[in-house]
């Protein structure tokens, strides 16, 4: 197979393999080619595969029963994907790899790369590092997805009660509200609208006090509560 | 509010009581005023600088619909 060790060596996993762990490698494994919009595997197959990607451009998604997708990641020349078997032994890929454009990828035996990550301890810590950057990414990205939606609810509450009941002072807009009362009128937990108006009052938005909130940016609250850019 | 002492301190909500007609220019300076649960507190310049709007163009267009209206409340020939 005609693929350079030095670019094996491009993938994470791969970078302190020895040229005879990478020479085995190419040997168990076979290049695989898809088409566009073709899949490499789908979600819920045994994931009796791994994937380095070495030429073109995929992107791993996810669907649930209702349909709905969500585009977990894409994938470039030398990345790995799909390597899950090679961790647990029964395992199935739990999202889909579908090219997109036309794209080829080294594709692994599951059970192979598994025995090797048992004997080469560094080969193991260079998939964990991998799969902690996963994880990494995902807990940043679970944290912004949590807070824009609860940070817009609590913004679109306070602007309408400042729409009934606000009073306008020399330097903002004067609402009297409770944290608690905000929190039940925008479904979330006390502890969420301090952590909120907290980092309102630091980007000068608004001013807190007992039991009232002054807007002092009222266009800026609009903005997060409708989306504007 | 009469609609001909439109100012910069009207209020985004006393400029659209008074003229509906800006509503139009509102609309499409790309602004989100109409309907904007701050429109009684913001005035027409508040809106101007939140928007990024040369001031005297946008004032200049609210009074020149405050002063055409196109209200659609008979033939006008009665």
């Amino acid at each position: 197979m005609q693929i350079p060790l030095a670019n094996l060596r491009k993938v994470v996993v791969f970078q302190n393999a020895t040229d005879e762990d990478l020479n085995q490698i190419l040997r168990a494994s076979a290049l695989r080619q898809v088409e566009e919009e073709e899949y490499f595997f789908l979600q819920g197959d045994r994931a009796e595969h791994a994937y380095v990607l070495t030429e073109g451009q995929a992107k791993l998604v996810q669907s649930n029963p209702q349909g709905q997708v969500v585009n977990l990641r894409t994938l470039h020349p030398w990345q790995l994907f799909g390597a899950l078997g090679a961790v647990r032994s029964q395992g199935t890929y739990p999202a889909s790899a579908q090219a997109l454009v036309d794209s080829s990828a080294l594709a692994i035996p599951s059970d192979f790369l598994r025995e090797m990550l048992v004997n080469r301890p560094q080969l193991s810590m260079d998939l964990m590092q991998l799969m902690t950057g996963y994880i990494q990414e995902m807990q940043s990205r679970y944290m912004e997805l949590a807070t824009e939606r609860v940070e817009q609810r609590i913004c679109r509450a306070v602007l309408r009660l400042a729409a009934q009941s606000a009073e306008k002072v020399d330097d903002g807009i004067e609402l009297m509200l409770s944290r608690e009362d905000l929190a039940e009128i925008s479904g979330t937990t006390l502890y969420t609208v301090s952590r909120v108006l907290a980092d309102w009052q630091r980007r000068g938005l608004v001013e807190t006090g007992r039991e009232r909130v002054k807007v002092l940016r009222p266009h800026e609250l609009v903005r997060i509560a409708e989306g504007l850019p | 509010m009469n609609a001909q002492v439109l100012s910069g301190d009207s209020t985004v909500a006393q400029a659209l009581e008074a003229a509906p007609e800006i509503g139009r220019v509102l609309i499409s300076r790309r602004t989100a005023c109409v309907g904007c649960y701050m429109a009684r507190f913001c005035t027409l310049r508040d809106s101007a600088s939140a928007y990024g709007l040369a001031w005297d163009g946008f004032m200049s267009e609210i009074k020149t619909a405050a002063s055409n209206p196109k209200r659609n409340d008979g033939d006008g020939n009665a």
